[in-house]
């Protein structure tokens, strides 16, 4: 094809166009650098600014970022000294009203934690039904706040407690009780006991004595180490949960799943099903005016009437006072006549009132009123405008910043922009060790 | 076997192995640029189009058991189809157009200098009508060089690019979102420059073409902007065209009165399909249309010179 000379005489001009070329390519690069920059940073700038205002931005590396659900990019925002000063989240999220995407551009302040912008995403597709003006109302609740946020009331205004602000309508004060009617598989019987003052819950205690009266209370065998449960203690969970309903006061609020766990409650790996079971019930005793005392009044008629002899004599009562009955053998003590359950009090007092509905208020100067569905499976929680822990996304009700009140009429909404925030927030806290 | 290799510089020292490393040799400045620029996948999708092109013209010749030619022109082939691609297209869809140019415009009318259009722009163009979704599949020349993913996924592309907030000067190094090749006129020009000095194309030919196209373009630009005619010149990739598609002397030819006339012809349809649209319509058409046409234009001149011929003998 060619001959010796001619294939020497193309592989140097090969090699001499490519030496070339490359000085030239790279003579131009650095020839255009400045303004590459410029325009990148423009460009950043038109868009960022809108939700951080900062110097310049640099995109943080996508190695960071790839793999992390939800997160499309992330920009440090820099001042002209080149320090921190927040950061720009782009966020995806699903609209659960169409099925499409949402995304968002989250803007994060570095010092203090709180938004500092929130506005769709130039590059979003517009799929979604979520509106300019329903982003706009949850940036106007949540600028300037700290991050992460839920969604339903706002729950924390300085200077007030927790629980004057939201409580459960129709409590009345005093101690209640509950016990589960039959034991578990151990041998132990659960109960609550609960102490409400100025219709607040003040108090909850969970424990569980056994049967078997030799054995110790539940909480007291977990803390001997001889009742195990998975993660922490039983006694350090119960603890840990009883707090939590204090803290939102309404058992709903603690998001059970169907499996009878939580995901909200940093520390709590137990099933809560017959803890929440027995706190509703404290509660409907609570309106009902059925305290501990008539609880237990009840509770040894009852059992009086199954034995027809003398309660005392039974020695179903332990050292702690408790009446230790397994009402196992004993299916129908705690059916009506058409054949639905019965609770104790329903049992003794034959009021068949619904004292179930959870609406709470503001106890002052007429805040705030929110619903309380009832549907807590999965964490999810079906009532429209209820304060609403699947909000916090996975996070824990104890790192939950701000409240706000959200979207009137459109709680799905709320959700997902929520959701974006939140997203943004689990990011810099997971991925950059921020706020640890 | 037959040869069936012929061309107008079968006479000279400059023979089809010659003409066809001179064009391979003259892609290496854009090559070059795609490198720089689009890193790893830019140099595979070079290297895979052009393995892929030879590959393809190896075997289709041997089934047809005819000789393939020099191994350096379907090389060229490949590459100044991969030049044209966006620099994250998956490879399949590079194959697709390989395949297309390779077997259906080139082998199936009869392998090399039988084909009525230019192989690799057909190839392109194929690519354009049945991917086009992958021309949205550009990137910023610089950024993630090392990344190879795009070659099996794709991408989703860049969005609204505003060539207006380029600089002068990265236009003409071509560091603007675009296709891998196309778009660095610097390097472009030195192509063309080793093309013209070791006669690969005559000078006067892709120089009719960009004249022509310019006057065109002066002409409709007069009354508004003319900085928009050299935007366009700069930007537009027919500087590629030029240098690497229209005199590719299987379909046209570079030298002659035929060539100017195919430039004229080709900067005409560019200039008309500048109101119509962009991308790689404008590299692509204009080139495909002309070589198709070129093949008409000189039947006709021969037998518009043979007839002269017998009147005279008459």
């Amino acid at each position: 094809m060619f001959d010796r000379d001619r294939v020497v005489r193309f592989t140097i001009e090969a090699v001499c166009l490519a030496l070339v070329s490359v000085f030239i390519m790279v003579l131009g690069i650095f020839a255009t650098n400045g303004n590459e920059y410029e325009r990148v940073q423009s460009g950043y700038y038109e868009t960022y600014n809108q939700v951080l205002e900062a110097s310049s931005y640099q995109p943080i590396q996508s190695s960071l970022i790839s793999g992390y659900s939800g997160i499309n990019g992330v920009y440090e925002g820099l001042d002209a000294e080149g320090n921190p000063v927040g950061y720009v989240i782009e966020v995806e999220v699903t609209d659960h009203n169409t099925g499409y995407p949402l995304e968002l551009l989250v803007g994060v302040d570095y010092n203090t934690a709180s938004l500092t912008g929130l506005m769709r995403d130039p590059r979003d597709s517009g799929m979604s039904s979520v509106t300019d003006e329903q982003i706009g109302i949850i940036a106007a609740q949540t600028l300037g706040s700290q991050i992460p946020v839920a969604y339903g009331v706002d729950l924390q205004t300085e200077g007030q407690d927790i629980s004057d602000q939201v409580r459960l309508e129709g409590l009345n004060d005093g101690i209640y009780y509950a016990q589960s009617l039959s034991a578990d598989r151990s041998g132990y019987i659960d109960y609550v006991e609960m102490s409400i003052e100025n219709g607040v819950i003040t108090m909850v205690q969970w424990d569980a004595f056994n049967t078997d009266m030799n054995i110790k209370n539940r909480r007291e065998s977990s803390l001997d180490g001889v009742y195990e449960v998975s993660g922490l203690n039983w006694a350090s969970q119960s603890y840990i949960l009883c707090h939590a309903l204090i803290d939102v006061q309404n058992p709903d609020l603690l998001a059970m799943k169907s499996d009878g766990t939580t995901d909200i409650i940093d520390g709590v790996t137990v099933n809560i099903r017959t803890f929440c079971n027995l706190c509703v019930e404290c509660i409907e005793n609570s309106r009902a005016g059925f305290d501990k005392d008539m609880y237990f009044a009840g509770l040894q008629e009852i059992v009086d009437g199954l034995f027809e002899g003398d309660f005392a004599s039974l020695g179903v009562v332990n050292d702690d006072g408790y009446i230790v009955f397994s009402f196992d053998g004993y299916p129908g003590v705690f059916l009506g006549e058409d054949g639905t359950s019965l609770n104790l009090r329903q049992r003794v007092t034959g009021d068949m009132s619904d004292y179930s509905d959870f609406d709470s208020s503001a106890a002052d100067g007429g805040g705030e009123t929110v619903d309380g569905g009832r549907s807590n499976e999965d964490g999810v929680r079906m009532s429209d405008t209820s304060y609403d822990v699947d909000s916090v996304d996975g996070l824990p009700m104890t790192e939950i910043k701000t409240f706000i009140e959200g979207i009137e009429g459109h709680i799905v909404i709320t959700s997902d922009i929520v959701s974006a925030i939140n997203t943004a927030y689990r990011f810099l806290k997971d991925y950059l060790n921020w706020m640890a | 076997m037959t040869d069936r290799v012929q061309g107008p510089f079968i006479h000279t020292e400059k023979n089809d192995a010659y003409i066809s490393a001179v064009h391979l040799l003259s892609l290496i400045p854009v090559m070059a640029a795609a490198v720089v620029y689009y890193g790893l996948r830019g140099a595979l999708l070079i290297l895979f189009c052009a393995a892929a092109f030879t590959a393809s013209d190896t075997i289709c010749a041997r089934i047809r058991k005819v000789s393939r030619g020099s191994v350096l022109n379907p090389l060229f082939c490949g590459a100044v189809l991969a030049l044209m691609l966006p620099p994250d297209t998956p490879l399949y869809v590079a194959l697709t157009g390989v395949l297309f140019a390779s077997v259906v415009v080139r082998q199936i009318p009869g392998g090399r200098g039988a084909s009525i259009v230019n192989p690799p722009a057909a190839g392109r163009l194929f690519v354009r009508i049945v991917f086009p979704a992958n021309e949205a599949a550009l990137a910023l020349p610089g950024g993630s060089r090392m990344s190879l993913l795009s070659l099996l996924t794709g991408s989703k592309g860049l969005d609204d690019i505003d060539l207006s907030q380029y600089s002068v000067s990265e236009l003409v190094t071509g560091r603007y979102p675009s296709f891998i090749g196309t778009s660095c006129v610097v390097m472009i020009v030195i192509g063309i420059i080793y093309l013209v000095v070791k006669k690969g194309v005559r000078f006067y030919g892709p120089a009719s073409y960009i004249l022509m196209l310019t006057v065109l373009l002066l002409v409709k630009d007069l009354h508004n902007d003319t900085s928009e005619t050299w935007m366009f010149i700069i930007t537009s990739g027919v500087l590629f065209t030029a240098a690497y598609l229209m005199f590719d002397d299987e379909t046209t030819r570079s030298f002659g009165m035929i060539s100017i006339v195919s430039a004229f012809i080709c900067a005409f349809i560019t200039f008309m399909l500048s109101f119509k649209t962009t991308g790689i319509d404008l590299i692509v058409v204009p080139a495909v249309i002309t070589s198709a046409m070129t093949g008409i234009l000189d039947y006709s001149r021969r037998v518009i010179l043979s007839m002269g011929r017998e009147r005279t003998n008459v």
